[in-house]
């Protein structure tokens, strides 16, 4: 699946740095919305949507609704730029692996965990979703770099458990690294598998373990 | 060399359309053709059209212009059209010669027909998901223009339908394009 999806995003950066040679060296965030309406071929407006949710995909009308209010919904410390462009990228995942599923509907994008899913299917493409916009924001390669994450890795090889605090602040310095939301690169972590998430904590946070 | 020749185009065709057959490379020409014409025949996708041909991105455009990127944004979606001295502004900053700039002032007066022909488009059905449908249409409501909402009830009370959702609700149960077509024919001749 990573292969896989790894490949769909090298094809449209491609084709992006095809068609703005000049661009060309900017972050994956700074391209996410052009690949959506330059090369998908849709328009991303900013709207204002119900409230708790980010974005609406219509496919029928070829149109990413981003909520213009979002700043309300967004805890005050959430960078509301980077949970825009997380957002955006999320989109780009269905309209890239859903395609066929939900071309005579629309997928509707909430904030949190908390949305009820009317089937095991929905919840899955909003999953894949949520990996391919951590796999298109943050290269894996790249991120396979950092020695954080080596660290991590190498936690999971020898299964050796790291700290909560560890886990969050490897979380939060990567998500501002590469530019995205720390909830985005933590859906990274659970998706890859590199980390289970427990229950939350009396700090308020998750907690985040080393998955084995 | 000939035969060559014919085994390139060929390799090409399956390339390009997946199919050899000539027939079927006519037709998904003439609809990718058709979509195209029908894409670039609103103010937006005139827009979008040149902003494509001048490789241009929309952040680029709405800084020549003056405006926000969600602005152009909703500029070439066609959810909101730009007043005239938008366009005038558009025309400088985008350095619009006189024939573009009477194209856009064209496209603009034939936008309240884009738009209800647009939201006629709209099924409701697919947003209906977690009680969506309700707030989106209100939405949709909000962003026309007042005097075709005012057009639009007066022509609702005419068949009996008093509130906004169940006019929303009749022409988004159009069934083809030429009922669509007539319908807003009809509304917009209320509006004079």
């Amino acid at each position: 699946m990573v292969k896989r999806l790894n490949e769909d995003r090298d094809e449209l950066i491609q084709e992006f740095d095809l068609r703005y040679p000049r661009l060309k060296n900017g972050r994956p965030s700074e391209k996410v919305e052009s690949v959506l309406t330059d090369i998908c071929g849709f328009h991303v407006v900013d709207e204002p949507l119900v409230p708790g949710q980010l974005a609406v995909c219509d496919f029928s009308s070829r149109t990413v609704i981003v909520n213009s209010d979002m700043e309300q919904l967004a805890h005050h410390k959430t960078n509301v730029e980077l949970l825009r462009l997380s957002t955006l990228a999320h989109e780009l995942g269905h309209i890239r692996l859903h395609w066929e599923e939900m071309a005579s509907g629309c997928s509707l994008h909430y904030l949190g965990d908390t949305g009820q899913f009317a089937d095991s299917r929905s919840y899955q493409k909003e999953r894949e979703a949520d990996l391919y916009a951590g796999l298109f924001l943050v290269p894996l390669r790249e991120l396979l770099e950092q020695r954080g994450v080596q660290n991590l890795l190498r936690s999971k090889i020898d299964k050796k458990q790291m700290s909560v605090g560890t886990l969050w602040n490897l979380v939060y310095r990567e998500a501002s690294r590469f530019k995205v939301s720390p909830t985005l690169m933590k859906r990274y972590f659970l998706e890859m598998r590199w980390v289970r998430q427990g229950p939350t904590r009396k700090s308020g946070l998750r907690e985040l373990r080393v998955r084995f | 060399m000939k035969e060559m020749h014919k085994d390139l185009e060929r390799a090409v065709d399956r390339a390009v359309f997946k199919t050899e057959e000539p027939e079927k490379i006519k037709r998904l020409f003439t609809r990718s053709f058709d979509a195209w014409e029908r894409e670039t025949a609103t103010l937006g996708g005139y827009l979008r059209d040149i902003r494509l041909l001048r490789g241009l991105t929309a952040e680029e455009c709405a800084q020549r212009v003056g405006v926000s990127r969600a602005r152009w944004q909703s500029w070439e979606a066609d959810r909101e059209t730009p007043t005239e001295t938008d366009l005038c502004s558009l025309c400088r900053g985008m350095e619009f010669g006189e024939r573009k700039r009477e194209e856009l002032f064209n496209l603009k007066a034939r936008a309240p027909r884009n738009r209800l022909l647009a939201i006629s488009r709209l099924r409701p059905e697919l947003l209906a998901a977690r009680g969506v449908a309700k707030l989106e249409s209100s939405l949709e409501w909000k962003k026309l223009p007042g005097e075709v909402q005012k057009a639009l009830m007066a022509w609702g009370k005419q068949i009996g339908l008093s509130s906004f959702a169940e006019v929303m609700e009749f022409f988004t149960s159009l069934p083809d394009e030429e009922a669509r077509e007539a319908w807003v024919d009809e509304v917009l001749e209320r509006l004079g």
